[in-house]
């Protein structure tokens, strides 16, 4: 217990030859509330201690080995300044409850009326209830094989906090508008929990102005029979960086469909850890990643089957022009107990330019004998006889090109479960297409 | 030559057979008609020894040996053929190459040297022509890219190539037109001697019209309801199964 | 391919688990254990070799002493104690050269024999001219005389470097340089004899050429260095099998295989690998750290990999091709079969350099007992390689609840006309197939064997004739015991 109260007293030259972004780390940490749970305390020095033994992840990673972040700028951390613009701030789904975090801070939370469902900002919540956060926060895996969220985790302070109750069928969706502003740093820290047979849709935007750092860790629980609808569009500056784990947990019987759109950040690092502990649950893990001019997008996902019967699907598209880059890095790991496991795996990347680039890396690792795993991937240019068929038909070039890739992309969008998103969804995609 | 005495059987903890008996001597062909569900595969494949059937009641003899506990590959030494309902497919395995290992097994269960390949390929050839089978199918893959009527080809060629004591037919007349069904029947029918026996098990009586039965048992709620001659399933044709069934058991 | 009658003998023939597993009693001369320079000068003495093969040598080996083991694959791997291998044997009878093999050790020749090797007659009606690394050194070269007459070398690596020094200077370590890889580096410092090939331009090699390696003398590594150079517009096929007697030790072999293919050139080198797998328990066996790889130098080249692997306790090696010359296309056709505690980790990698590159990757992997198996590939396009296409399929088989499969490919396109397609999925046998063919009389053991020959048709067609029987029969052996 003695070095909780350290937090504040780390010497300047205990920092020496670390990565900038940690460098102010001692006056940043005057800015996270000391807490009066202690356990919070020694957790953050935790993320910090893991965070400098290991530094930033570079290729010597093999996680890594796509996406180097050796060279991330150095931004501040000022959780107060939250002088975005509101111009974007307006909901796109109709019915939704809407819920601002600025620069990792939750801003508000738009009144609803519906018992059993909680949204609260973390840092209220470690005020008021930290009891039950606290082994969701704690237990989040070795952050000595995860630097970027040990770097999240020195950091934690606010973030969002979603939870119903057991039974309860959420009827409108909860819209996360998660903007931030230039030069600063970002460490979100959010939960996500649906007790027993409970309903929700999520769905969270990222936008933002100028050069900045959102690293955001999310911790997912589906309880036995819940069903999670969990939606993204990550629509940075493209000037920025957004590096966002996710760890999802998917218990029996439970149900989970994920999907990102992922247009924005000049590097982005989507992650996402599946767990699915018990038997007969389903998880989709869908796509699509769009990047222009310099952008790199990474996507790297993780399926580990623990128990037997249940289905997890990863499907991406990747529309990848100039001089972007595309990752995906999909693993399916199937355990010795998780027999009629039934895991499936594809990844479509079209380059659109003569100088983009895609990295795949499709994993299987099997170890129960009566599974049915497959993995997929391509990689190529616009179908050239698709396009010449269009045309021959009448249709300008540019429309016909763009058909093409509307048709490339539409199958992963068909498949969402939450029909509303699916027109927002297109509109990007034309929007992205017309730029 | 075959005798099932008191069988009851489930999969998956569902009962299918009820106590089941049946005997069928040399030279005979039984047929054996029910309607869907009664529990006919099930019967074929626990005569033929299906790992996933428990038989928990009863037993099983052939030729006077019991054969209730044995694995598939040793009743098949013993002379026992099931033409299956759904052949399976084995990818990157001819169907020459199976039926050579097939035989070869066989044979060596029974202490005889392997078959030689030329006296093989000759025997191979004349079937192949009488069942209407192409070298072209033999080079494939097992069944692999077969239709519903090439596969039953294929499995009353490899009764007709096996030389079984004796052959259960499962339903080896769905999904053929009339021109392969008298192929098939013809395969049959010159198998037919005094020392063979068959077991016809259909849905439909058209089969039964290219291959006669001496004796027909109708089949309904896991348990033989009613046994008869050929005439038996011309009635039940007439009749239809729900009728007959309830009125005969009445 | 049919399961003959010889396969099915064979088979029987081979029941007693591992066929090869027999030492032979012959007076060798082995150099003292352990590695420094002074046996690495001692090794170059023994083969007479040149002063700047010598210093090769001892630049390899000092580089050597500061490198990792590569960490990427997932093998459970004891540590080696380098020091405590001999790194040269030779059988003493080999000390004078015999001048034919009618004055070859009997006892080596019944080694062979054994193994169902025919060197001569035999080998007369298969046409296959044979090699036969036993230990270190290189035994006799059948059909020198025929392969001469079409201006075809075969002969051993320590022979090349007497006889064709240009040669050899120009093309050894030019496909793997020695800092590759810390085996592929051991291996310059310590490779003691292996296979040259060289086919001149326009000449088809009238013949398969084969090699024999074994492992006879206990703790002894084997690191024998192929070389293959295939001139313009020629064409060979090149047959490689391994065997090791049992031991309880692990035994080390670090190949390096170099394929050089120019203008309009093919080369097809096939492997037969059923090094000792070690025991149910997982004791003993043969470590095998393989460096392979071919360059498709010349425009509308092709180099094709056939193997497959049987043996081994631990299995690390990545046929790989580096296609440069436009229009060339690189192969890789592989079945790993383990079983009990082996490990396999294996796979290529294709390399797109030119324009109009093709690559087809078609892996089978078969785990059974408490065996693991992973396939590791990576398939990469240049920015140059337009049009290029790759088509990858990726299949394993799990035989029981115990043992691993994994699939690791690395995809990396700079090319947007570039064409990667890449397919992986992981089955067990099914129990209606076992069914049906027990139904037919086929016992289960049986059944086992011809449906995963069935599963790995695909490679196995791609082996010549008298490889492809053995193979069959190989791939049942290793499976005995993983059912029931």
């Amino acid at each position: 217990m003695a070095n909780i109260f350290k937090l504040h007293d780390i010497e300047e030259k205990q920092m020496e030859n670390l990565p900038e972004i940690i460098k102010n780390y001692a006056d940043d940490s005057k800015l996270l509330e000391n807490s009066s749970n202690n356990w919070l305390n020694a957790l953050r020095l935790t993320g910090l201690e893991q965070f400098k033994s290991a530094g930033l992840p570079d290729k010597s990673w093999e996680n890594w080995k796509f996406t180097n972040l050796a060279s991330l700028p150095n931004y501040d951390y000022l959780p107060a300044n939250s002088n975005v613009s509101d111009a974007n701030n307006t909901r796109l789904l109709e019915n939704s409850i809407k819920i601002e975090l600025v620069d990792g801070v939750f801003k508000s939370c738009a009144d609803f009326d519906i018992s059993g469902l909680k949204i609260v900002s973390l840092k209220s919540e470690l005020e008021n209830d930290p009891k039950w956060i606290e082994e969701y926060l704690v237990n989040i895996g070795n952050l000595g094989d995860n630097p970027m969220m040990a770097l999240n985790t020195a950091y934690i302070n606010d973030g969002f906090v979603i939870k119903t109750d057991s039974g309860i069928k959420v009827d409108r969706p909860i819209e996360i508008i998660i903007s931030s502003s230039t030069g600063n740093a970002n460490y979100p820290r959010n939960i996500i929990l649906l007790e027993e047979s409970s309903n929700l849709v999520i769905f969270e935007r990222y936008l933002g102005e100028g050069e900045y750092i959102n690293n955001s860790v999310t911790e997912i629980i589906v309880k036995d029979n819940a069903n999670l609808g969990h939606y993204r569009i990550q629509a940075e500056d493209l000037n920025a960086y957004h590096v966002a784990m996710t760890s999802l947990t998917i218990a029996k019987s439970a149900k989970y469909d994920g999907f990102t759109l992922t247009t924005g950040a000049k590097l982005s690092r989507n992650e996402i850890y599946t767990k699915m502990i018990d038997a007969d649950s389903s998880c989709n893990l869908n796509g699509i990643y769009m990047v222009q001019a310099k952008q790199h997008a990474d996507t790297t996902i993780l399926v580990e089957h623990f128990e037997p019967n249940c289905v997890s699907k990863q499907n991406y598209k990747g529309l990848i022009d100039d001089h972007a880059k595309g990752v995906f890095q999909g693993k399916i790991k199937v355990n010795r107990k998780a027999q009629l496991t039934d895991g499936y795996q594809l990844n479509n990347a079209l380059l659109l330019s003569d100088n983009a680039e895609i990295n795949v890396k499709p994993e299987l690792e099997i170890y129960a004998d009566d599974v049915k795993c497959s993995h997929g991937a391509t990689s190529g240019a616009l179908d050239e006889t698709g396009l010449f068929y269009l045309t021959s038909r009448g249709i300008n070039p540019t429309d016909a090109r763009k058909m093409i890739i509307k048709s490339f992309i539409s199958t992963v969008i068909e498949d969402i479960e939450f029909d509303e998103l699916k027109s927002i969804l297109s509109l990007e995609t034309d929007k992205w297409l017309d730029r | 030559m075959l005798k099932i005495e008191n069988l009851h059987v489930e999969i998956d903890g569902k009962k299918i057979l009820k106590g089941l008996n049946l005997e069928i001597e040399k030279g005979k062909v039984h047929a054996i008609m029910g309607p869907n569900g009664s529990g006919k595969s099930t019967l074929s494949y626990v005569i033929a020894g299906h790992p996933n059937y428990e038989v928990t009641e009863g037993k099983i003899w052939f030729e006077g040996e019991d054969i209730t506990e044995m694995d598939p590959h040793e009743r098949s030494a013993l002379g026992l053929f099931l033409a299956f309902q759904y052949p399976v497919e084995i990818p990157g395995v001819n169907t020459t190459n199976f039926l050579k290992t097939a035989i070869n097994s066989i044979r060596k269960s029974k202490g005889q040297d392997d078959i030689e390949p030329l006296e093989f390929l000759k025997m191979q050839k004349k079937k192949m022509v009488e069942l209407g089978m192409t070298a072209e199918m033999l080079k494939r893959g097992v069944n692999v890219g077969f239709s519903g009527g090439e596969k039953k080809r294929n499995e009353t060629f490899q009764m007709s190539m096996l030389e079984p004591k004796m052959a259960i037919l499962d339903e080896t007349d769905s999904g053929l037109d009339i021109d392969a069904l008298k192929t098939v029947a013809n395969g049959v029918n010159n198998l037919r001697s005094d020392d063979k026996a068959f077991l016809v098990i259909t849905h439909y009586q058209r089969l039964l019209d290219y291959i006669k039965p001496d004796v027909v048992h109708i089949l309904a709620d896991g348990v033989i309801k009613l046994t008869g001659g050929a005439e038996l399933a011309l009635e039940l044709e007439e009749k239809g199964y729900a009728d007959f069934i309830k009125t005969e058991a009445a | 391919m049919a399961v003959t009658k010889e396969t099915k003998d064979k088979i029987e023939s081979m029941q007693n688990k591992y066929d090869a597993g027999f030492t032979t009693d012959i007076e060798t001369e082995l150099a003292p254990k352990g590695l420094n320079d002074d046996i690495i000068k001692l090794i170059s003495s023994k083969k007479n070799e040149p002063e700047w093969l010598l210093e090769r040598r001892l630049k390899a080996f000092k580089h050597w002493q500061g490198m990792q083991d590569p960490d990427w694959s997932k093998l459970q791997i004891e540590p080696i104690d380098y020091q405590d291998l001999h790194y040269y044997a030779q059988p003493k009878s080999m000390i004078d050269k015999p001048k034919s093999l009618d004055e070859v050790d009997p006892k080596i020749l019944e080694t062979y024999k054994k193994l169902g090797i025919p060197l001569r007659e035999q080998e007369m009606l298969a046409g296959v001219a044979v090699d036969v690394v036993f230990d270190s050194v290189s035994v006799g070269t059948t059909f020198r005389a025929n392969l001469k007459e079409a201006g075809v070398i075969f002969c051993s690596i320590s022979e090349a470097v007497q006889e064709y020094p240009e040669l050899i200077k120009k093309y050894l370590g030019s496909v793997v340089p020695m800092h590759d890889n810390k085996h592929a580096c051991l291996n310059a410092a310590v490779f003691t004899d292996g296979t040259f090939v060289y086919i001149p331009e326009g000449v088809r090699c009238p013949m398969e050429l084969s090699t024999y390696f074994r492992i006879n003398e206990p703790k002894t590594g084997q690191f024998e260095r192929t070389l293959i150079i295939a001139e313009k517009n020629s064409y060979v096929s090149y047959l490689e099998g391994c065997t090791a007697p049992m031991r309880d030790e692990n035994q080390l072999h670090a190949a390096v295989v170099e394929l050089i293919a120019l203008d309009d050139a093919e080369i097809k080198y096939s492997t037969v690998q059923n090094w000792y797998p070690g025991d149910e328990n997982g004791k003993g066996g043969i470590y095998n750290f393989v460096t392979k790889r071919g360059i498709c130098k010349g425009k509308n080249s092709k180099i094709s990999w056939t193997q497959v692997e049987t043996g081994s306790a631990i299995t690390w090696k990545y046929p790989s091709c580096i296609l440069a010359g436009d229009n060339s296309i690189g192969e890789f056709y592989s079945v790993a079969v383990t079983n009990n505690y082996q490990q396999a980790d294996t796979g290529t990698k294709m390399i797109h350099l030119g324009k109009n590159t093709k690559s087809k990757i078609i892996a089978k992997g078969i785990s059974a007992g408490k065996s693991d198996s992973t396939y590791r590939g990576l398939v990469r396009m240049a920015k140059g390689a337009d049009n290029a296409r790759n088509y990858t399929q990726c299949d394993s088989l799990l035989i029981g609840d115990q043992c691993g499969a994994h699939t690791v490919p690395y995809i990396e396109s700079k090319n947007a006309s570039a064409n990667i397609e890449h397919e992986a999925t992981t089955s067990k046998i099914s129990e209606d197939q076992m069914f049906y063919a027990m139904q037919r009389g086929i016992s289960e053991e049986d059944a086992v064997a011809l449906i995963v020959n069935g599963f790995c048709r695909e490679v196995m067609q791609k082996l010549p004739m008298e490889f492809a029987v053995e193979a069959q029969a190989l791939i049942g052996i290793s499976l005995e015991g993983s059912v029931g």
